[in-house]
């Protein structure tokens, strides 16, 4: 079976660090990564983060009143050795 | 996410192309980094930079030049920039790190011409990159042939202001360096029309100590048994060096140390006991080349170190910050540079002597000598290198290679091997 | 137990399995190692060996080494190598492998690959450049050394094969004898091994393995060039996969 992920997206870099920030004082790990391309195609920052905490985060979002695009679950696709480099 | 496209747009940027650029970047990423167990969350910062390092940092550039600032785009460790920044003005580097943007060089350049002045040439005459839109002015320097001749036609719609290097390391040419830092202050201070004062270069030096101490911080906790960080975060942190505002930079870098020394304190290692430690020395890894690194750490390795322009030699000695007169500040800085070992210079024994110190203190299991393609002056002198090491009794691999990701099977068989060869 | 060693070349595959049933054979990869290790499994089958048993041990190793999805181990060509010339001219020995796709200088010493070396990314001075070489003047790799055996050298100058395939068209179309254009060819692709070996300080037993291992009259050219002994190997070409049979059983002890 496929891993899910979930992305936060969001319309400009600000509200990606806030909630990165209040995500950190809850204690909810949130990776911030580049937006990869299944999710949308600008370029730019978005935030990984754990299927178990997908309420938190929505609720960190709403309570802070932080602008974000959607939520994108994607599938994991990782891969260390693809040797496809940039 | 955050539109800069408009920003890009004015920059006179090639939109569809850099597209493309940003099409491939998100999966080399996931595949270097998000992959990685274990990464220390400070390491976040630095994915926010390379997840918009098109955007973030060219756009704070641009906002320094609405102000009157201006922007110098660099190229090489031996350009001093603590010139730059005591005129108020902001050095970055420039972008040369893909094979994105060689095909755009090779239109002008000859085939055997190294892949990092290659895709310089092409991201600046594609304009598919927005540092190089943006610099009111590149510095280049005399470190290679292939360079200096680079210069002359990136020079030709952009100022350019070449430092003349000395290739020899006698008292003379030291003198002579600080000469060269000398004249490119005037030109610096006549660029920005601001006086470079000793008071505006005392604090300008202890900026750029400051990432350099940042830098020997997190080098010196590689040197640890258990490896708090892997050898592709620690390059991505020594890439990011060149670009980042450099205060910010030391902050962010000083604060993942504190955490790294947590985890050294707790025993935590990112690489099961017993990966091998290797050592890499050659030519520099522009972001986001991350090639070889990927590859020794998904085949049984760990990189500990790299002797390279994008490591040791960026941040090893410091400026002397005591001198309170300009002319003692020049020499200061012109002492510290030369101190660096490229292989522009001769003899240049003293890179050996790093390589050798450098293994014993990240005991190192083994090193790989890197070279890009077409750079004969470290191919050359990887003879020495090579030659050196095994009368020193280690280990050490060969490996020519560039951009592509055409021979990185062959790769992943060599570094293997070479691994089997230290597991035995 | 079996303890079986793949090798998927470019070229060729090669298997050796040892213990309870001994055997080897050689296909070639074609276009897919995926089909090619299908293949494998089946042939190993019907000879009794099943690669999925827990009494059989599989290493594999070759350029297409992570296409063997049952392999036990995975384990790089240069280690396999000197595992099957160890077998074969001791444990101080230097093995040239000349393959399909690279050519490789192995130094053995204790047992254990000392030092290696691999060319570039180029064909020139391995197995391809001699098979494009023998397509082009319409005869089999056996023919072309049968061949060279009778000729005179003529240079070819460039080391790069696409180059020196029109090197080799100029002196067809300049009516010069095949016999004279082979012997070239040969002696192009010695020299450029020697080169590669020469950067190495070869020790003990010098051993060719690979597709051209058994050929006496390229160890001999190449023994000219590096002006030491190059012994030719009957079962070269299996010392990778022999190699890899014996880690396997080495390895699950």
């Amino acid at each position: 079976m496929q891993e899910i992920q979930h992305y936060v997206l969001f319309p400009n870099h600000d509200n990606a660090m806030r909630l990165h920030r209040e995500l950190k004082n809850l204690g909810v790990r949130a990776t911030i990564a580049p937006t990869p391309r299944a999710a949308s195609k600008c370029c730019g920052v978005s935030l990984l983060i754990r299927e178990e905490d997908k309420e938190a985060v929505e609720a960190c979002i709403e309570e802070h009143g932080i602008e974000i695009l959607k939520i994108a679950a994607i599938e994991r696709d990782v891969n260390p050795k693809r040797d496809r480099y940039c | 996410m955050a539109d800069y496209r408009k920003m890009w747009e004015e920059l006179g940027m090639d939109l569809e192309t850099h597209d493309q650029l940003c099409a491939v970047l998100p999966q080399a990423f996931g595949d270097v980094y998000l992959s990685q167990e274990n990464r220390p969350e400070g390491m976040d910062y630095y994915n926010m930079v390379v997840a918009d390092i098109h955007g973030i940092r060219p756009a704070e550039l641009i906002e320094h030049q609405k102000k009157g600032g201006k922007v110098f785009g660099t190229f090489c460790v031996y350009v001093p920039d603590e010139i730059v920044f005591a005129a108020d003005a902001i050095a970055t580097g420039l972008c040369g790190g893909s094979q994105f943007w060689v095909p755009g060089g090779e239109k002008v350049l000859p085939t055997n011409t190294c892949p990092l002045i290659k895709a310089s040439v092409g991201a600046r005459l594609d304009r598919t990159c927005p540092f190089f839109r943006i610099a009111d002015m590149y510095v280049g320097e005399t470190t290679c042939d292939g360079k200096k001749k680079a210069w002359e036609i990136l020079g030709e719609d952009v100022p350019v202001h070449v430092m003349d290097l000395p290739q020899m390391k006698r008292a003379k040419d030291i003198k002579a360096w600080a000469e060269e830092i000398e004249a490119f202050k005037k030109v610096v201070e006549e660029f920005t029309g601001n006086e470079i004062t000793a008071e505006k270069l005392a604090e300008s030096i202890k900026l750029i100590n400051g990432k350099r101490r940042a830098l020997e911080r997190l080098y010196e906790l590689r040197k640890n048994e258990n490896l708090p960080i892997s050898g592709c975060d620690a390059l991505l942190i020594s890439q990011i060096a060149f670009y980042d505002d450099p205060g910010r930079f030391t902050q962010m870098t000083n604060a993942l140390c504190e955490e790294l020394e947590q985890r050294v304190k707790d025993g935590v290692s990112v690489v099961p006991a017993g990966t091998k430690r290797i050592l890499l020395t050659g030519t520099p890894l522009a972001i986001p080349n991350w090639k070889l690194h990927n590859i020794v750490e998904t085949s049984g390795g760990a990189v500990v170190c790299e002797e390279m322009c994008t490591g040791t030699r960026y941040f090893e000695h410091l400026v002397d910050e005591s001198k309170t007169e300009v002319a003692d500040q020049i020499t200061a800085l012109a002492e510290r540079y030369m101190n660096i070992n490229c292989a522009c210079f001769t003899p240049n024994a003293g890179r050996i002597d790093d390589i050798l110190r450098l293994a014993k203190e990240y005991k190192a299991d083994g090193i790989i000598d890197v070279n890009l393609k077409f750079c004969n002056l470290y191919d050359t002198e990887g003879y020495l290198v090579e030659r050196a090491l095994k009368e020193a009794g280690i280990p050490v691999l060969g490996i020519e290679t560039d951009y592509t990701d055409s021979d990185a099977q062959q790769l992943r068989t060599r570094v293997s091997a070479f691994i089997e060869m230290l597991n035995n | 137990m079996d303890y079986v060693g793949i090798d998927i070349g470019s070229t060729a595959s090669k298997v050796v399995a040892r213990g309870k049933k001994e055997m080897e054979f050689v296909l070639p990869t074609g276009w897919s190692s995926k089909e090619t290790t299908h293949t494998i499994k089946e042939k190993l089958k019907e000879n009794d060996i099943d690669v999925l048993s827990e009494d059989t041990k599989v290493v594999a190793t070759g350029y297409g080494r992570v296409a063997v999805d049952f392999a036990d181990y995975v384990i790089t060509e240069i280690t396999c190598h000197a595992r099957g010339g160890r077998e074969m001219a001791g444990d101080h020995c230097s093995i040239i492998d000349v393959g399909g796709q690279d050519t490789k200088v192995i130094l053995v010493e204790n047992g254990m690959v000392q030092d290696f070396l691999m060319n570039d990314k180029c064909s020139a001075g391995t197995g391809k450049f001699l098979e494009i070489m023998a397509n082009r003047l319409g005869v089999t790799l056996q023919e072309l050394f049968d061949m060279a055996d009778t000729g005179t050298v003529l240079p070819i100058s460039s080391l790069c094969t696409v180059f020196a395939e029109s090197e080799v068209i100029n002196y067809i179309g300049e009516g010069r004898k095949r016999e004279d254009i082979a012997a070239g060819v040969v002696d192009s692709v010695a020299a450029k091994v020697a080169q590669l070996s020469q950067k190495k300080s070869l020790a003990g037993r010098i051993i060719l393995t690979g597709g051209l291992s058994s050929s006496r009259y390229f160890t001999r050219i190449l023994s000219e060039k590096i002006g030491r002994e190059v012994e030719p190997t009957e079962r070269g070409r299996y010392a990778g996969a022999l190699g890899a049979a014996l880690l396997a059983e080495e390895k699950s002890r």
